[in-house]
């Protein structure tokens, strides 16, 4: 079921002044970027798809987003169907979508990341969770090479329900120091220590989706603003609320105004040309 | 303000912090006692805070919960969590500034 995401329901009474702060926080000539959102279906039965992300993005002043497949109940063995939704969604809206590809580690994976980059996809989404995975197992480290020498972003989910994240990604952050990579959500249970060990690494990126407002001001409180992406996670977040998140959390932490552009925008959108 | 006042508005909040947190995981699980748990928190937040200082806080986090429970109740999730997203978020970091005072 795509529920109702109307930006009125999302923005309407007691959320009217966080919404009104919000936007004023946001430079009025910046076209926000959203570094972490959906297309697909989901095994929770979630839903979005390519018109519900351009109504969304619209009705909140979104001009750009990175999106992927969500974990998907009818992913063949190589996600290609899951993949060949998002891509259709882009040809749909090429200047809305920046299209992300999904693999599953523990399969031949070989195949669908030849088609993938052959045919333009722009990044890669893992996830350790869904598909039950360490970011060190050998499979995973072999991917991570491979998308280092195609030269394509990773974007790993990096929050709830993780409990390995720095130790056993941070020798791969060492062995290829141009991989690009995009810690979603933040890597919420060990941002500070993620942000100790990955400080000195410039191509880690965190992502602030659907992270609490307190974990943010840790991690604003103890990195260069110039690493941290705002991203949204729809369906799982929403414009409002994740946009307030992260402006709220660095409001607090002292970030300068002069760093909110790259937070919303340009410290990833420079990734993408 | 007084140390211990600061101490007992910060003891608050965090209460009130802890039950949106319980409120929240019990929405995400898709839990029966969501609604239960959203009331705990609706509770949590109920009458004057202690000292008075952070009442606008509380007036917004009560609102936010209450709007929120009505969306549950319609079964609308995205502006139900939002909005329990946000006013944990707005107690969290009123958490924080208290710290610094």
């Amino acid at each position: 079921m795509e529920q109702r995401h109307g930006i009125e329901a999302l923005t309407s009474g007691a959320m009217a002044s966080v919404w009104e702060w919000t936007k004023s926080k946001i430079p009025s000539d910046l076209g926000v970027f959203d570094a972490h959102a959906h297309i697909g279906v989901d095994i929770d039965g979630r839903t979005m798809t390519g018109e519900g992300m351009r109504e969304r993005m619209q009705a909140a002043g979104i001009v750009q987003s990175i999106v992927f497949p969500l974990n998907d109940p009818n992913a063949r063995d190589d996600y290609s169907g899951p993949n060949d939704v998002v891509w259709s969604a882009y040809e749909d809206y090429p200047d809305l979508f920046v299209p992300f590809f999904r693999l599953n580690p523990h399969l031949d994976y070989d195949g669908e990341f030849a088609r993938c980059i052959e045919r333009g996809f722009e990044g890669l989404k893992l996830h350790p969770v869904s598909q039950e995975f360490e970011l060190d197992n050998p499979k995973v480290v072999r991917l991570f090479g491979m998308a280092a020498g195609a030269n394509i972003p990773v974007l790993i989910h990096a929050g709830f329900a993780m409990q390995r994240i720095v130790e056993p990604l941070l020798p791969t952050v060492e062995k290829h120091p141009n991989l690009r990579l995009i810690l979603g959500h933040a890597a919420m249970v060990e941002t500070l220590e993620a942000a100790r060990q990955f400080e000195g690494h410039p191509n880690v990126l965190f992502e602030t989706s659907v992270v609490q407002a307190k974990d943010l001001y840790v991690l604003f409180s103890s990195l260069d603003p110039g690493r941290i992406s705002y991203g949204s996670d729809i369906p799982y977040g929403d414009y409002p609320s994740t946009l307030h998140a992260t402006l709220a959390a660095a409001d607090a932490a002292g970030v300068p105004d002069e760093h909110i552009p790259g937070i919303l925008s340009g410290n990833i959108r420079r990734w993408f040309g | 303000m007084e140390y211990a006042g600061v101490q007992l508005r910060t003891g608050h909040l965090l209460r009130v912090h802890g039950y949106l947190n319980m409120a929240i995981l019990s929405m995400w699980m898709r839990s029966p006692r969501a609604d239960v748990l959203m009331g705990m928190a609706e509770a949590s937040a109920r009458g004057r805070g202690p000292g008075g200082s952070d009442e606008e806080l509380l007036e917004r986090v009560r609102a936010l919960i209450l709007e929120s429970r009505e969306y549950f109740a319609e079964d609308d999730f995205p502006p139900a969590i939002g909005r329990m997203r946000v006013a944990q978020d707005l107690t969290s970091l009123g958490i924080i500034r208290l710290a610094g005072e």
